[in-house]
């Protein structure tokens, strides 16, 4: 298993460092001055050259890109032109969000999509296999900012069930002060004990939540359906029902079991789907995340937060893949070998 | 025994209703309105806060820092006019290079501190110096002179409208130099402030949805007798329909700029007020004069007269109007008498003339405009087609700006576009803008993508600052030549001026559209209804 791990780890470092390479050559290869993008349309080209001196743009491609690893390894991913801030600060203050958000737009997917998909799996054939599927099938087909603006309208502007966008009602801030511990109003609240402010931001999170777990519920239920569907027809579970094991055992101990795989499988898939998904959801509700910010750098062509970007993404990427390889490997050690 | 599967699918729904039950136990969206009288709502699409300098502050924030810091005078968009602002009057020598400025007694900088005439010599300084942002537009200052606590003389090396340039959105804000202890620059940048402004900062968080809070300045020198709004929130929300929505819920007060559909779709909404008026900024197709097909003025006339003003007006639906020559309504040199009008058999007959069309050579032109400006992008297609009509192939690429702009300046002329399309506006209400940055020769070029080299018309355009301090009806006839000189040689068709179109919450009252502070709110201006 050690070896395992340690061979996956160097694999996950090895993509990591070719897409820090990829990236940072094609951001480069886009014509155009980022420098425009940190002075202004209207700076003059004393102020351009001032900023392209002050960030190494006025230097060779092989310097900017050794200047550029070695500040990443200490730490240093450079200043975003768009805000003017160290893109690590950036970075620090928009992951929180995303991450919060994404994950608990997935734990819902899964409560929602893993038993739907196991109800499915159960009502093979009949009435209840059929009405799942078309579930299912419905929520991986809906755009995503089609469904994130009709959840407005309906639950908003229509019911006035849940706030159109935003992480809390910021007049909440004179009664309950929120204190920030990471950065995400809804774990900051929970972390402090702050009522108040802990279910109305559940309440903001409830519309994007949705928007976001549509998919993975629905890619869930088709995934959890099949790989069940396939393992009872396996000739493992044929014997342990010949052994006269109940179904209650044969369905729950030896088919769902390694019938999971896939789904921890796709676990990783969804993420990545699911993170690219929050980009437009935080876009609609306001959502002060990774994708809100990557969408304002790639508007203003911010070079170092693109790459900032990017490199989170992937290493978050890479990451989680490993984390599901290994967990995989746990489960079924077939895997290792 | 209780059957776990069977009964998953009954918890999975109880534990997802226990959660809904929570969140909807809360407060529903209040359907008051968002000031109560007190708080008004700018819904901004984009993040507010770039820089908090006002010596360079040059982008988004102009909306706040319009709040916070004064200039020493103000364009008033009701009269055309300069009035009083942290100056009371002002006069100029004979020979324009003098000016004389009069400041407002008992005056302070939020933090206490006097607003006399050495602080605000002080905060031009220092702008001066620092050289970045729009502080260009004092380049014709030589020196400042605080002659007593409430005369500032400026001595220019050259004649140049200084009231005018006083007024300016960006780069003419007083403000205490002293304020900080250390590090002034440094001070800025944590959030601080130092006007006398009638609101001062609250509360700043950066990247949030409520990015900015301003409060009431309670030594404002206005004061606030009479009902004004105590803060100001600016909320980034970058989807028009979330904005929308927030505006028709009561939980917004104004937004900037909404598409033509919302625009009309919000016209007689309940709660909601609805304001357009022409600003400032008009969309220019820069015909390229010094390399290219469009070096022969016959087919910069062609392609002048192919487009179709009318009918991209008409498409725009509201988004912007016709524009009659360079200079949009409102500033100096304004004028119905150039009028840019479409022929297309006129328009045929030159591009044969010029050897092109039916029977001639096909003629193909490179434009390039800004991706995802959904207005310019409906725009070039609509030049796309018009020119289609007569015969010429136009390649347009959508590009980012710095790209297009680089395209533009790029030193080999086979690269360069034929056409280029883009807007423009000034920093302060005076039409020099245009011709000084977008006429005047300059070589390498910078924002003149015509790369038009006329001499007499340099030498016309060096003169026009003197002239407008000196002699403004003379300057306005000199503005009226240069654009009928500009629409003669088909430099660049003006495609139309922008049209703001805006949604107010119908609690608000007073609000008048000041196209020279462009998307500036002057919300002390204003009358929040009880």
């Amino acid at each position: 298993m050690a070896r395992y791990i340690a061979l996956r780890t160097l694999q996950s470092l090895g993509v990591v460092v070719g897409v820090i390479v990829l990236t940072f050559v094609v951001a480069r290869l886009i014509p155009g001055d980022p420098a425009v993008s940190y002075a202004g349309p209207r700076a003059t080209m004393d102020q351009l050259e001032a900023v392209r001196q002050q960030f190494g743009l006025d230097q060779s491609m092989w310097q900017q890109f050794v200047s550029y690893v070695s500040g990443v390894v200490r730490g240093d991913w450079g200043t975003s032109l768009h805000t003017k801030q160290s893109v690590i600060s950036d970075l620090m203050r928009v992951i929180p969000p995303t991450l919060v958000l994404v994950a608990i737009a997935l734990g819902v997917a899964a409560l929602i999509g893993m038993p739907l998909g196991i109800f499915a799996a159960r009502s093979n054939g009949r009435l209840g296999d059929l009405a799942a599927k078309m579930i299912a099938i419905l929520l991986v087909s809906l755009p995503v900012f089609w469904l994130a603006i009709l959840l407005q309208i309906v639950f908003f502007s229509k019911l006035g069930w849940f706030p159109v966008a935003g992480q809390y009602d910021s007049a909440l801030n004179a009664s309950s002060p929120l204190y920030g511990v990471i950065g995400v109003p809804v774990v900051d609240a929970l972390l402090t004990g702050n009522l108040p402010v802990f279910t109305d931001s559940l309440r903001h999170l409830v519309l994007p939540v949705i928007a976001i777990a549509a998919y993975p519920a629905g890619a869930f239920a088709m995934v959890t359906r099949a790989s069940l569907l396939e393992n009872l027809g396996d000739e493992h579970v044929r014997m342990i029902r010949a052994l006269g094991f109940s179904e209650l055992s044969v369905f729950g101990r030896f088919a769902l079991k390694p019938a999971l795989n896939p789904v921890i499988a796709l676990i990783a898939l969804v993420f990545a789907y699911s993170l690219t998904n929050s980009f437009i959801v935080e876009s609609v509700f306001n959502w002060p995340g990774l994708g809100s910010y990557a969408i304002k750098s790639i508007q203003t062509l911010d070079i170092p937060a693109i790459l900032g970007v990017t490199l989170v993404v992937a290493l978050l990427y890479v990451g989680l893949n490993l984390i599901v390889d290994l967990v995989q490997a746990l489960i079924d050690p077939r895997i290792r070998t | 025994m209780i059957n776990k599967y069977r009964s998953a699918p009954l918890v999975v729904a109880g534990l997802l209703a226990t959660l809904a039950l929570t969140a909807c136990s809360g407060t529903a969206p209040t359907a008051s309105p968002a000031n109560g009288g007190a708080t008004f709502t700018y819904v901004n699409n984009l993040d507010v806060v770039t820089q908090w300098d006002p010596a360079i502050s040059y982008s988004n924030e102009v909306i706040a820092m319009n709040n916070i810091y004064e200039q020493l005078t103000r364009s008033d968009s009701k009269t055309g006019k300069i009035v009083p602002l942290l100056a009371t009057k002002w006069e100029s020598s004979p020979d324009g290079l003098t000016w004389t400025f009069t400041l407002r007694e008992n005056v302070t900088f939020s933090n206490g501190s006097p607003m006399d005439a050495t602080a605000a010599k002080a905060a031009i300084e220092r702008t001066i110096s620092l050289a970045s942002g729009a502080a260009f537009i004092w380049d014709s200052v030589d020196t400042i002179t605080a002659q007593d606590a409430t005369t500032l003389v400026f001595n220019l090396k050259y004649p140049a409208p200084l009231d005018l340039i006083a007024s300016s959105a960006y780069a003419a804000f007083i403000y205490d130099t002293q304020a900080a202890s250390g590090d002034l620059a440094a001070w800025f940048e944590t959030g601080k402030a130092a006007g006398t402004g009638a609101y001062v900062i609250g509360d700043w968080k950066k990247g949030t949805e409520n990015e900015l809070t301003l409060t009431a300045n309670p030594t404002y020198w206005g004061g606030w007798d009479g009902s004004h709004y105590q803060s100001v929130v600016f909320k980034v929300v970058p989807q028009e329909t979330t904005a929308v929505q927030l505006l028709q819920s009561g939980q917004g007060s104004f937004i900037p700029r909404i598409s033509s559909t919302q625009f009309k779709s919000l016209q007689g909404a309940e709660g909601v007020t609805t304001a357009q008026s022409p600003s400032f900024q008009n969309m220019l197709a820069m015909l390229n004069t010094a390399s290219g097909p469009l070096a022969d003025p016959m087919l910069r006339q062609a392609v002048a007269k192919a487009i179709d003003y009318d009918g991209i007006i008409t498409t725009l639906q509201g988004s912007m109007v016709k524009a009659t020559g360079v200079i949009p309504e409102g500033l100096l040199g304004y004028t119905t008498e150039v009028q840019q009008v479409s022929n297309v058999e006129e328009a045929k007959m030159l591009l044969a003339n010029a050897g092109y069309g039916p029977g001639g050579e096909k003629l193909s032109l490179a434009l390039t405009y800004a991706a995802g400006d959904p207005d310019q992008e409906t725009v070039v297609t609509l030049m796309k087609a018009n020119l289609s009509a007569v015969g010429i192939d136009l390649q347009a690429k959508g590009l980012a700006w710095e790209t297009q702009w680089e395209l533009g300046k790029s030193e080999d002329l086979a690269s360069r576009q034929d056409i280029f399309v883009f807007y423009w506006y000034p920093d302060y209400a005076d039409p020099f803008s245009w011709f000084i940055n977008l006429y005047r020769a300059a070589t390498p070029p910078f924002f003149n993508l015509s790369y038009w080299e006329d001499a007499k018309v340099d030498g016309t355009i060096d003169g026009l600052q003197e002239l407008t301090s000196r002699d403004r009806d003379q300057a306005e006839l000199q503005y009226v030549e240069l654009q009928a000189t500009i629409s003669d040689q088909a430099i660049s068709p003006v495609l139309g001026v922008i049209n703001y179109q805006r949604a107010l919450s119908s609690t608000v009252n007073g609000y008048v559209d000041n196209p020279a502070y462009s998307n500036v709110v002057f919300v002390y201006d204003l009358t929040p209804t009880d």
